[in-house]
């Protein structure tokens, strides 16, 4: 390292990481803004480091590598001359035995230290939105549950803090050489993200604690403005986190040998950065609102009085929303991420979808499934506070339908595993009938047509406590009827004709139409809708009168949502194989295997029931914060009458 | 009621069991399937188009009959 270059460096990794973080804030730049979301096995989660990692990796060899990255960076003439380490090729002797798989600890630690970091750092991102509605509009309500709903926020922060920590030493103590390799690729980013750490816990706990201090008037811009920073520096951690996990995947910014050759830019810009970027920021805010939800359930359950329930369930439905209409999204770029794996490499891609993690995508269809029926199905409860809900209540049957029909068509594997006889039986190891919906056709009308029929349950469910008054409205209703029919045969008519009649290439650029064509559904039926309810008269829906069952819908949600994000963390992080760094990077560790599905399945169990665990821990922490003992003498007084 | 007030009228004929309906119902009738077809018509423009640009924006053009073209 040159003197004097040092600061210099420094400050360009933190104008760089800046102005990532202000092409977050910019609508058409989300795709650099993401969160948390899918991580596991011990290889892609070695990424996902705290504070402590930052610390002990400033004692480790930054120095050397990482000096040689930067120095790139900031003085591009000096490429040339500076000396670039490759990546180690280790034996299995390089690997530290604790007596139990590396991978297993690494792999428990890091998904859960992931599930708290997706939680906090959505969180913020919605209870900004809501508190800006409640300053907006003046009702109060908005800002109670946005500020409850950063209580669960808070008391996750630290866990995360600790998972992190926990992550660090054991990636350090597990892992050496391919940390000292990474810590060499990354460099003084590293110290930026450490940076960063500490502004968001202090944006974190100022916008929390001074939520009552700044409440009114121009104080509650400043609060809004805080919140402003705390998601933007938020969202600039991940985008810096999420480059550590594609590096792996796709790397880029060095050469064959995994030596850096490239700027630190171009070594976190990678093939698959922004589709996971995008894919993880909107999964996150998912699985967020699940979260909460549960919470609100929880609180619903056990409330004692009628104010609270209505409290509660509407909280339920705020949070119901929130995470389904981040979810309705999700599809398209999970589409997109998978895309660019395989233009990045088609052997990963087809692994896959196409090999042994194929079939996890038959359980991923389960869960997805799972989720939709749960939404579904909480509507539709909520549907019975308004008597004007009748007037749809016809419909419900025939979503229903759609779903289990979609369900069926989803979970139907491509290829069976068959005894001799039953394949002489069939007549091949294809079933004639059920074959042809085994493959991504089939697949993708199922899946559009479910998104396309619970974005219809959001509509009935939002138009059942409303009388439409405008004049034009016999003209809303058929335009929205018929975009709704053509739309449904047009995704139909593409998922057929050109799935099963063409070639690959209009195979697959036909399930863009199939995205276009439900996107039009959804954009449509927000505008037409928000115009139509200019100066409806709306019914009475009181908050609170819903079925317990509608509660036990919300805790599904997060069920099925957690354990999606184990799942689908682990088939990303599997797709690597035996590499560490993909192509670059072998893992010469006794784990380099891709697991037995049933230990996967384990696995991913184990670590959503962890999880699930400590978050009734932080429920009930949360509910314990508003309980007060009353003091002993009162207490003692009342009870002896003498208040009486 | 009356036809004023929008709700439809209707007298029934008890030889024949025919429903008679008055001009104004064979109005709203009429108004009714014009306006169906017209927006039907309109988005299936609309999708028809859509199909063409998402298609075409990918390097993969179609037909009138929205076969491939390649």
């Amino acid at each position: 390292m040159r003197p004097g270059c040092g600061q210099s460096r420094y400050l360009a990794g933190l104008v760089l990481l800046l102005s990532v973080a202000f092409g977050a804030m910019w609508p058409d730049a989300l795709s650099a803004s993401p969160m948390h979301q899918n991580e596991s096995t011990a290889g892609a989660v070695q990424h996902e480091t705290a504070a402590l990692f930052i610390t002990l990796a400033s004692a480790q060899k930054i120095g050397a590598t990482s000096g040689s990255a930067s120095d790139v960076e900031s003085a591009p003439e000096a490429q040339s001359s500076t000396t670039m380490l490759s990546a180690p090729v280790l034996t299995r002797e390089d690997y530290p035995s604790i007596g139990v798989s590396s991978r297993s600890v690494v792999w428990i630690v890091a998904q859960m230290h992931l599930f708290f970091g997706a939680l906090v750092l959505a969180v913020p991102l919605f209870v900004l939105v809501i508190e800006f509605i409640g300053f907006r509009t003046g009702d109060n309500r908005y800002d109670l549950m946005a500020h409850e709903f950063m209580k669960i926020s808070l008391t996750a922060y630290a866990i995360t803090a600790l998972f992190g920590g926990t992550l660090a030493l054991a990636l350090f103590a597990l892992y050496p050489d391919f940390m000292k390799y990474l810590m060499g690729v990354f460099g003084s980013q590293m110290l930026i993200y450490a940076l960063l750490f500490f502004l968001e816990s202090m944006l974190l706990y100022i916008y929390y604690y001074g939520w009552d201090a700044l409440r009114y008037g121009n104080r509650k811009w400043v609060h809004l403005t805080l919140g402003l920073l705390l998601n933007a520096v938020g969202a600039t951690l991940l985008v810096v986190v999420n480059s550590w996990t594609t590096f792996m995947m796709a790397p880029s910014g060095v050469d064959e040998a995994g030596a850096v050759i490239g700027s630190i830019w171009e070594v976190m810009k990678g093939p698959l950065w922004n589709p996971l970027n995008l894919h993880r920021f909107i999964a996150n805010i998912a699985f967020g609102g699940a979260v909460v939800g549960a919470y609100a359930a929880y609180r619903f359950l056990s409330a004692k009085n009628a104010e609270e329930k209505a409290h509660y369930d509407w909280m339920g439905y705020t949070s119901n929303f929130i995470a389904i209409l981040a979810f309705l999204p999700l599809p398209f770029a999970g589409y997109w991420l998978t895309a660019e794996i395989y233009a990045y490499s088609q052997q990963m891609g087809i692994l896959l979808m196409g090999g042994i993690l194929a079939w996890l995508f038959v359980i991923q269809a389960v869960l997805i499934c799972t989720i939709l029926v749960a939404g579904n199905f909480y509507l539709w409860s909520g549907m019975s506070r308004t008597e004007g809900s009748k007037r749809y209540e016809w419909l419900v049957k025939y979503i229903a339908g759609v779903l289990i029909v979609g369900f069926l068509v989803w979970v139907t594997p491509h290829n069976l595993i068959l005894t001799r006889s039953e394949i002489t039986t069939l007549g091949g190891t294809l079933h004639p009938v059920l074959g042809p919906l085994g493959i991504m056709p089939a697949k993708n009308i199922a899946v559009f047509l479910m998104l396309v029929f619970t974005f219809l349950s959001f509509q009935i469910y939002r138009r059942s406590n409303k009388i439409i008054t405008v004049a034009w409205e016999p003209v809303g209703n058929a335009l929205m009827i018929s975009i709704y029919a053509v739309a449904i045969v047009n995704i139909i008519f593409a998922g057929i004709y050109y799935g099963y009649f063409t070639n690959t290439v209009y195979k697959v650029g036909s399930s863009v139409i199939q995205v276009a064509s439900t996107g039009v559904v959804i954009v449509a039926g927000i505008v037409i809708d928000t115009l139509m309810f200019k100066g409806a008269r709306v019914l009475p829906s009181p908050w609170g009168k819903v079925s317990n069952r509608s509660q036990y819908a919300l805790f599904t949600l997060l069920v099925a949502f957690t354990w999606l994000m184990a799942l689908m963390g682990y088939v990303r992080s599997a797709m690597r194989t035996h590499w560490h760094v993909y192509g670059v990077m072998k893992d010469a560790s006794p784990d380099n295997f891709i697991p037995s599905l049933s230990h996967v399945g384990n696995m991913v169990t184990f670590v959503t029931v962890l999880f699930l665990v400590f978050l009734l821990f932080i429920f009930w922490i949360a509910n314990l914060s508003e309980k007060k003992q009353e003091p002993p003498e009162l207490h003692d007084l009342s009870a002896e009458g003498r208040f009486v | 009621m009356t036809v004023a007030d929008g709700v439809q009228f209707r007298t029934s004929n008890s030889i024949s069991g025919e429903v008679m309906t008055t001009d104004s119902d064979r109005r709203g009738k009429l108004h009714k399937v014009v306006l169906w077809s017209a927006t039907l018509l309109i988005t299936l423009v609309a999708f028809y188009a859509l199909n063409h640009f998402v298609m075409s924006m990918q390097g993969l053009p179609l037909n009138w009959d929205l076969t491939p073209l390649q």
